[in-house]
């Protein structure tokens, strides 16, 4: 009974619990109606915000509910989105859901319902859809943000152009922000239908699809970017072609944000790290749309965060020195994105060493140094991995790897002397490599050391009589071998002949040659080159006493492309080496020697240098080195780098002119010195005939025209003898040489003329004159004494009259002359003086015979006289006799009369004394003052010896009172009655002023 | 009578025959100025038109002439004023564009921040229309025409409402700048047209 009433109780009890339980279940099943639907749009992100609550949802319960949402668009009926939204809902709470609208929310008036029902797995099924909510209006007009709407019962919705306002048009989204590749919907709303609107995008006209008669959609799909001033859409109603209203948008085209590439952090001092990233594209807009995109720092295993300032990096400090690993988020975000890169890294697997610093070289000399550096010391322990460099001129010779905790040390080892090195060093951790520091260098320079080579030796010898005249050249050596600053080149030279001292002569660097005179002997040179440290190796060269083979052939060898090859036949015999010898410019005095060393079994070599010039003949010697350093020429070489065409042309001769032929020579023109070899020469000829002579082809010259030419082959043939040309005929000739390059300038031709054939007979006949006429000259200029004797013989001097001998006997030793009163005159030849000219005077003279001439009879002793005019007489001037002590001179009255005007100037005492001045300076002293112009009668009539044309044809006999005619000066103005052209005068001569007697 | 002699009578009545040498010489000089403001302005108008991107800067493109709050477009009828009534509506012009052109100016900076030239002509060309304004004030005055027509509104006032436009959107912003600077090139033809009628040989 007991168990059948505890079994009872439990009954009660458990139909109890499920009465309770089934009660509250029922509770359950009063549907769970959304109420309190709110509706917002946000107009820049075109959405629809819904909030809601949930009614009859249990005190403190919370259940797992799903709710569908209905959107339409311009009236209920056009339903345009459904779907459902699950969440968990509690007691009293306000439930948010968005939509976002492809179409600007403004362009069309949305309605939103919505309904719920249980989905939590403790309630079985069957579970039911609450009743809808009722619609919810969004009209176009009122998507303002944040603003909600009231339950609208009015079931035929509120057109959008009606509620917004006067406009006629409308343009929508307003300035949307939209990234590139996005798709967009752009409307426009016209309040009257009637309107033509046009919609341009980026100023092409688009066309849409009518939403309803007021509005239109366009639909642009993967906007690019454009600008970041935004593009414009715009529409515009016009009337006919008047615009009549514009609205448009522009839309702001974002480029895509891009992930922050090559983001990574470092540190240089354990202090700070440094977070560097490579941002891409920066997504900046105009009008404020969109800043640029911002970056920002989070470390996850600090949790701290920092927003970086710049857009490729961002310093984060270290706080906590334990921490080692780190963690970091760099997020890129803008307005319509957000991206981010991650990062884990060991602190001390990324560390960017400072630069070394305090670079140094200690103990530098000729080949090695030790270098010193420093580096920070950031950390304990912490060790570096460095990497030395050493350059020489700019190349890398060296490159070491060193591992230094704080001080580096290095030895640097193989170096050259004398040479300016720089060294450098970079450092990183060594546990871990992340980073090289810069470079930290210094330069130095390693000491002197003995130059290392012999310098490269040459000579050049000119045999003289009893003396070579060796010329040494040497190259300054290279820096690699010099080891130093060469200072100067020691020449020392040893008489291998006969046993002597051993010249040294020492050569101040920088000569690279000296002279030496040396005898007929060999000699040893030994030439070392010197620096502060000490002397090079010695180069040998040995001077033979015989003087240099000369009678070398010379041979021809063609250019190749600014080269010559050159090869020779093995010397006989041993031999060391050759050596190659030429002149970079030969044309020059001072050549500048060159040669080139080429080994024993080499027979061949080429020359190259830039210094070869074209057309200009390099010549080249080759020589035989034999083993004991005694050079022997081998072979000579000549040739042109490159043979141009002859730069002048012959100048030629034309010799042997007949009427049928000349000959044409150009016998001094110089092969040698031509800027190519000779080949020959063309001779142009030019003549009025069509047809070229034998041997002359026709050809076309550059002026374009013809003539006939003519070719010689042989450089050294000179003479050409043109023939078979015609009498008195022109004929026009050119010569001009050729090379391989072409021939000589182009020159004006020489003419040549032909003589007639009878002018030749003229020869004959004036050759045999010409002769005569020679030979009589000939016959006249050895009987010249016997013509003078004959025809002018010379007149006596008086000095050697034989009547001076007999004068002196008698009375006056001191006398030299004959004086006058030796003499008894027997007669005065009293002459009037003319007023002619001398040359009507001496046509007067040619009348001698017909003129009789006064004559004034003096006594023989008188002396005195008086008179105004001084009365001279004295005998020819040839005696140098003055008149003054001539005793004889005797007066004659004769009246005075003024001389001729025109005679004014002749008759003034300087006049005079001019006259008598140069020939008679003896006489002029025994002449009293008053002297005048004289007369004088010569004894012989002889007229002026210079006047050879004015000689009389009648000389006068000579008197019988001695061998010589007395003669006497007589004044002017004895000249009475003066003398017209009438006059005539025999043997007078009037001595004018200045002119000279003899 | 030519249009010009009438408009000068009454102020020549009144002036002193000594200062009609330098009242001429003034008329010359604003009239100088004006010319160059007017080449100044259509400088400013090309250089804001190639920044604002296409439509602004193709041909065809021609918005309609929108009123501009503050700032009248010069009326056809403007010709067929008097000469100093014409100054007198110049002078207001210029007094109004000065902040329409700031206005202008600011939200260039903020579209294009980085056209310091076009910003700098728009600063200057605000500062020159004032100037311009001042002395056509100056010079009505001289000839005894001072303003006494009622006077433009307020300038802030026009700023005021320019801002506000220009709020709604940067297309309408982009649209009111070029019809500000398109007005303000209309305006200084205008006015250096006026003043050309008072310079002695200017057209009847």
């Amino acid at each position: 009974m007991a168990l059948f009433e505890v079994f009872q109780t439990t009954f009660f009890l458990t139909l109890l619990s499920l009465r309770t339980y089934q009660s509250e279940v029922l509770a359950e099943r009063v549907p769970l109606t959304p109420v309190s639907l709110k509706v917002s749009t946000n107009s820049a992100r075109q959405s629809l915000h819904l909030q809601w609550t949930v009614q009859n949802l249990p005190y403190h319960q919370e259940l797992k509910m799903v709710f569908q949402i209905q959107i339409s668009r311009i009236e209920t009926s056009n339903v345009i989105w459904v779907g459902n939204y699950s969440t968990t809902v509690k007691w009293n709470q306000v439930l948010h859901w968005s939509w976002e609208s492809e179409l600007p929310l403004e362009c069309a008036t949305h309605f939103v319902r919505i309904k719920s029902v249980v989905d939590d797995a403790r309630f079985p099924e069957p579970n039911f859809w609450s009743n809808w909510s009722s619609w919810e209006e969004v009209s176009g007009k009122e998507t303002s943000t944040e603003r909600l709407k009231k339950p609208c019962k009015v079931t035929t919705p509120l057109s959008v152009q009606d509620s917004l306002g006067q406009d006629i048009l409308f343009v929508f989204p307003k300035d949307k922000l939209v990234e590139e590749g996005a798709n967009v919907t752009i409307c426009y709303i016209s309040r009257n239908i009637q309107n033509n609107v046009s919609c341009y995008w980026e100023g092409k006209q688009i066309y849409g699809e009518q939403l309803d008669p007021h509005v239109s959609v366009f639909h642009l799909s993967s906007v690019p970017f454009i600008r970041k001033t935004g593009a414009d859409m715009y529409c515009e109603v016009s009337q006919g072609n008047v615009s009549t209203s514009i609205k448009g948008i522009v839309l702001f085209v974002s480029k895509v944000l891009e992930e922050p590439k090559d983001f990574s952090c470092e540190t240089r001092d354990f202090k700070t790290l440094h977070c560097t990233w490579d941002p891409g594209v920066d997504t900046a807009l105009g009008w404020s749309k969109q800043p640029s995109q911002s970056y920002t720092l989070f470390e996850s295993f600090s949790g701290e965060k920092k927003l970086c300032t710049h857009q490729n990096w961002c310093n984060w400090q270290i706080t906590q020195d334990s921490q080692e690993t780190y963690n970091f988020t760099l997020i890129a975000e803008n307005y319509l994105r957000k991206r981010s890169v991650n990062i884990l890294f060991n602190l001390t697997h990324q560390v960017y060493p400072m630069n070394p610093f305090s670079v140094n070289f200690e103990n530098v000399n000729a080949t090695n140094a030790i270098m010193t550096w420093k580096v920070y010391s950031v950390k304990n322990n912490f060790t570096y991995l460095c990497q030395i460099e050493v350059y020489c001129e700019g190349k890398m010779k060296q490159q070491y790897n060193v591992s230094i905790k704080m001080n580096g040390e290095y030895f640097l080892s193989d170096l050259e002397p004398f040479t300016e090195y720089m060294a450098r060093v970079r450092c990183a951790g060594a546990s871990h490599f992340w980073k090289w520091s810069q470079w930290s260098g210094q330069n130095f320079t390693t000491l002197e050391a003995a130059p290392s080579e012999a310098p490269d030796v040459w000579r050049n010898v000119n045999s003289e009589p009893g003396s070579h005249i060796v010329t040494l050249f040497w190259k300054p050596l290279s820096k690699l071998h010099a080891n130093g600053k060469i200072l100067f080149y020691n020449v020392v030279v040893e008489n291998l002949d006969k046993p002597s001292k051993s010249e040294l002569h020492s050569v101040p660097a920088p000569a690279k040659s000296t002279k030496l005179t040396l005898d007929r002997h060999s000699y040893e040179i030994w030439v070392t080159a010197n620096n502060s440290v000490g002397a090079s190796p010695a180069s040998i060269i040995v001077i033979s006493a015989d003087p240099e083979n000369q009678e070398v052939e010379e041979e021809r060898i063609a250019d190749t492309e600014g080269r010559f090859s050159l090869s020779w036949k093995p010397q006989p015999g041993d031999v060391v080496g050759y050596v190659v010898d030429w002149c970079d410019h030969p044309q020059y005095t001072l050549c500048d020697l060159q040669w080139k060393n080429v080994g024993p079994n080499a027979t061949s070599t080429v020359i190259s240098t830039d210094a070869f010039r074209p057309g200009v003949r390099y010549n080249f010697r080759i020589y035989g080195l034999s083993t004991k350093r005694i050079a022997c020429l081998l072979e000579k070489k000549t040739g042109y780098s490159q043979e141009l065409a002859p730069s002048d042309n012959p100048h030629m001769l034309v010799d042997k002119l007949t009427s049928h032929s000349f000959t044409l020579s150009w016998k001094y023109y110089s092969t040698e010195s031509q800027p190519g070899f000779i080949q020959g020469y063309h001779v142009y000829l030019k003549s009025k005939a069509r047809q070229c002579h034998p041997r002359f082809e026709r050809a076309v010259l550059t002026d374009g025209s013809e003539c006939c030419k003519y070719k010689i082959d042989n450089p050294e043939e000179k003479a050409l003898i043109v023939d078979n040309l015609k009498p008195k005929s022109v004929y026009e000739i050119f010569v001009t040489p050729f090379t391989s390059a072409g021939e000589g300038p182009n020159a004006t031709f020489t003419k040549v003329t032909t003589p007639d054939e009878h002018s030749s007979m003229l020869i004959y006949i004036l050759l045999p004159m010409s002769f005569c006429v020679l030979l009589i000259m000939i016959g006249c200029y050895l009987k010249s004494q016997w013509i003078k004797e004959t025809c002018y013989p010379d007149i006596p001097d008086p000095y050697k009259s034989s009547i001076l001998s007999l004068i002196k006997f008698k009375e006056k030793p001191h006398l030299t002359i004959m004086n006058v009163s030796d003499c008894i005159p027997d007669a005065i030849e009293v002459v009037s003086k003319p007023e002619g000219t001398k040359i009507q005077f001496r046509k007067s003279l040619t009348e001698t015979e017909l003129t009789k001439p006064n004559y004034l009879y003096l006594l023989p002793t008188e002396k005195n006289h008086s008179g105004p005019v001084p009365f001279i007489c004295f005998e020819n001037l040839t005696y140098n006799q003055a008149t003054s002590d001539s005793g004889s001179c005797g007066h004659v009255p004769v009246p005075m009369k003024p001389p001729p005007s025109q005679l004014g100037l002749m008759i003034s005492p300087e006049n005079v004394k001019k006259a008598l001045g140069k020939n008679y300076m003896n006489s002029l002293g025994e002449i009293s003052a008053g002297g005048t112009n004289l007369n004088y009668v010569s004894q012989l009539a002889s007229p002026m010896s210079g006047d050879k044309d004015s000689l009389p044809t009648n000389p006068v006999e000579p008197s019988n009172c001695s061998e010589y005619k007395r003669q006497m000066a007589v004044p002017l103005c004895l000249a009475s009655p003066p003398l017209t052209e009438n006059s005539s005068l025999s043997s007078i001569t009037l001595l004018n002023p200045g002119e000279h007697y003899r | 009578m030519s249009r010009r002699e009438g408009s000068l009578e009454a102020p020549q009545a009144d002036s002193s025959v000594s200062l009609l040498p330098h009242l001429e010489a003034k008329i010359r000089q604003t009239h100088s100025l004006a010319h160059l403001l007017t080449k100044y302005a259509e400088q400013l108008l090309q250089e804001y038109v190639q920044l604002q991107g296409d439509p602004f800067g193709l041909p065809g493109f021609s918005p309609p002439r929108l009123p501009v709050a503050g700032l009248s477009a010069p009326a056809p009828s403007h010709a067929g004023l008097p000469v100093h009534e014409r100054l007198r509506l110049d002078a207001a012009a210029l007094a109004a564009l000065p902040p329409l052109l700031d206005a202008v100016r600011r939200r260039q900076a903020e579209l294009n921040p980085r056209a310091p030239r076009l910003l700098r002509r728009l600063e200057d060309a605000a500062r020159q229309a004032r100037a311009l304004g001042a002395a056509v004030e100056a010079l009505l005055a001289a000839l005894g025409a001072a303003n006494r027509g009622p006077r433009a509104e307020p300038p802030a006032a026009a700023a005021a409402a320019t801002s506000a436009s220009a709020a709604s959107g940067v297309f309408p912003a982009k649209v009111l700048g070029l019809r500000v600077c398109g007005l303000y090139r209309e305006w200084l033809s205008r006015t250096e047209g006026d003043l050309g009628q008072l310079l002695p040989g200017g057209p009847a």
